[in-house]
């Protein structure tokens, strides 16, 4: 089932596990709350909010299968594990929910692996992820925190990032995404600036980094980013919430992207931190407001850029022809609008944490 | 009885606490510049400020809290300060003072011009 006759990819999809038994720490119980809350207002329209009793805990590939494939016409999603284990003892997204739900859906998901670089056995553990799991890329995160501290992971820095791209290249993975823009907790906004991508985009053209978040915030960088390398690409998981917590700012950023890096540089991601039906629907009905395009001297969105941001773009990332995969993909049986389940009931009860 | 503390006091005190953040890149800038102040009320000498950080999850709300309590509590008529944060919306770049979001949209420019990046809107290709 496609929408507007468009193929759609979710270029992030998560399954967080923000209940109490994964929390390591004080600040693993702060950003599991505040991602909480975040869904309640700054992600979603009023009527696609996720009850709370839903997603605050340990979400399943079950639960993902449901509302990727049944509750919306999302044809495709790219799994993102997150490696982070200084706050959450399995990471908020582990890497095993991902590559059962491609198990599930091997024609419908693809899955980015992640390690912490920092870790002794980091090189090992993404060999391991690509050669005998199977992912399709991977993702990194900016710092790692650990002893209380935060140490830098830079890509462009021979001791930390930089020598996973070159075990990107040898063992034939094309796709980077680095989490940017966002700090988490308190980690120093130093960490999550673009400019190491700047520096390494073309020594790696073989590599497809894609910088998540892009546009979100201090949007400078990411347009000289995605603008000057043809192998750097916006992924828009949290920007994209941006249509709902400041739509004016939205056509901002989308605008200025498309105008200055083109339409073919945009990735349509939710993060699930959305129901992605509503982001699919609110993105398409959406149009920058004709006074900021004066303003700024932005193009419109057309219908045609419309269709490349909300998947053809993620697709030929992937390396997967987006006519064959959208034929492919309309074989697959898939409820009507009437007959779709209601949005979120996929997700199974979780456990109530502790304090609420 | 003292007289209750100005806003333009209280701002006053507030423009120089400087964004953490901000200050490990090349413009640091102020948390009333920066806009992350959402507002500030005053009631009987107890002044209360709400802060909008650019990302809620932000501990460095620690930090500058006890600065702003500082720096305000020092203010003639004030009993007491009180700063919390807003949860509901999200901090962008539009709430930045004037000045400095010219400031670092002449900066793109000048860069963009530097290194001969022409829009996608004006390739000829596009």
């Amino acid at each position: 089932m496609t929408y507007q006759d468009s193929l759609v990819v979710d270029a992030v999809s998560h399954a967080y596990n923000l209940g109490p038994s994964n929390w390591r720490n004080k600040l693993g119980e702060i950003l599991s709350r505040a991602l909480m809350e975040q869904t309640q207002g700054l992600y979603n329209r009023e009527d696609s909010k996720p009850p709370r009793e839903r997603y605050f805990g340990d979400v399943t590939a079950e639960d993902l299968s449901g509302l990727y494939f049944q509750e919306s016409d999302v044809d495709f999603t790219v799994y993102h594990a997150v490696g982070i284990f200084g706050w959450h003892n399995q990471g908020m997204s582990p890497l095993p929910k991902g590559l059962k739900l491609r198990d599930m859906h091997p024609d419908r998901v693809a899955v980015y692996g992640c390690v912490d670089p920092l870790d002794r056995d980091a090189l090992d553990e993404m060999e391991r992820q690509v050669n005998e799991l199977g992912v399709d890329g991977m993702k990194f995160y900016p710092a790692s925190y650990r002893n209380e501290q935060y140490h830098r992971i830079a890509f462009n820095d021979g001791k930390t990032g930089q020598k996973f791209l070159d075990k990107a290249v040898d063992l034939g993975v094309s796709n980077v995404a680095v989490h940017k823009v966002i700090p988490l907790v308190s980690t120093p906004t130093e960490m999550v600036q673009v400019e190491d991508i700047d520096e390494v985009a073309p020594s790696y053209p073989e590599l497809n980094f894609e910088i998540v978040h892009a546009g979100f915030s201090f949007l400078e960088d990411s347009l000289y980013l995605i603008s000057s390398h043809p192998n750097v690409y916006a992924n828009l998981e949290a920007t994209h919430g941006l249509m709902y917590s400041d739509p004016h700012y939205f056509g901002e950023s989308m605008g200025k992207m498309i105008k200055w890096a083109g339409p073919d540089k945009l990735l349509m991601a939710t993060g699930t931190l959305s129901h992605p039906q509503a982001v699919v629907e609110d993105f398409w009905d959406y149009q920058i407001p004709d006074e900021l395009q004066s303003k700024h001297n932005l193009p419109a969105i057309t219908d045609e850029m419309k269709k490349k941001i909300l998947g053809r773009n993620a697709a030929r990332v992937l390396g997967k022809d987006p006519d064959k995969l959208q034929k492919k993909l309309g074989d697959h049986p898939a409820p009507t609008p009437d007959e779709r389940p209601q949005p979120w009931s996929s997700f199974s009860i979780k456990e109530p944490a502790a304090g609420d | 009885m003292a007289a209750s503390p100005s806003r333009e006091a209280v701002y006053a005190c507030l423009s120089e606490v400087m964004d953490p953040c901000s200050c490990k890149t090349e413009e640091p800038v102020n948390i009333v510049d920066l806009g992350l102040v959402e507002d500030v009320t005053i009631e009987d000498g107890a002044v209360t400020v709400r802060l909008l950080l650019t990302s809620n999850v932000c501990m460095y709300f620690v930090e500058m809290s006890e600065e702003i309590i500082e720096r305000v509590e020092a203010v003639g008529g004030v009993s007491s300060v009180d700063v919390s944060q807003e949860t509901e919306k999200v901090w962008t770049p539009s709430r930045m003072a004037d000045e400095k979001r010219r400031s670092r949209e002449e900066r793109f420019r000048n860069r963009m011009e530097r290194e001969g990046i022409v829009p996608y809107t004006e390739r000829s290709e596009s």
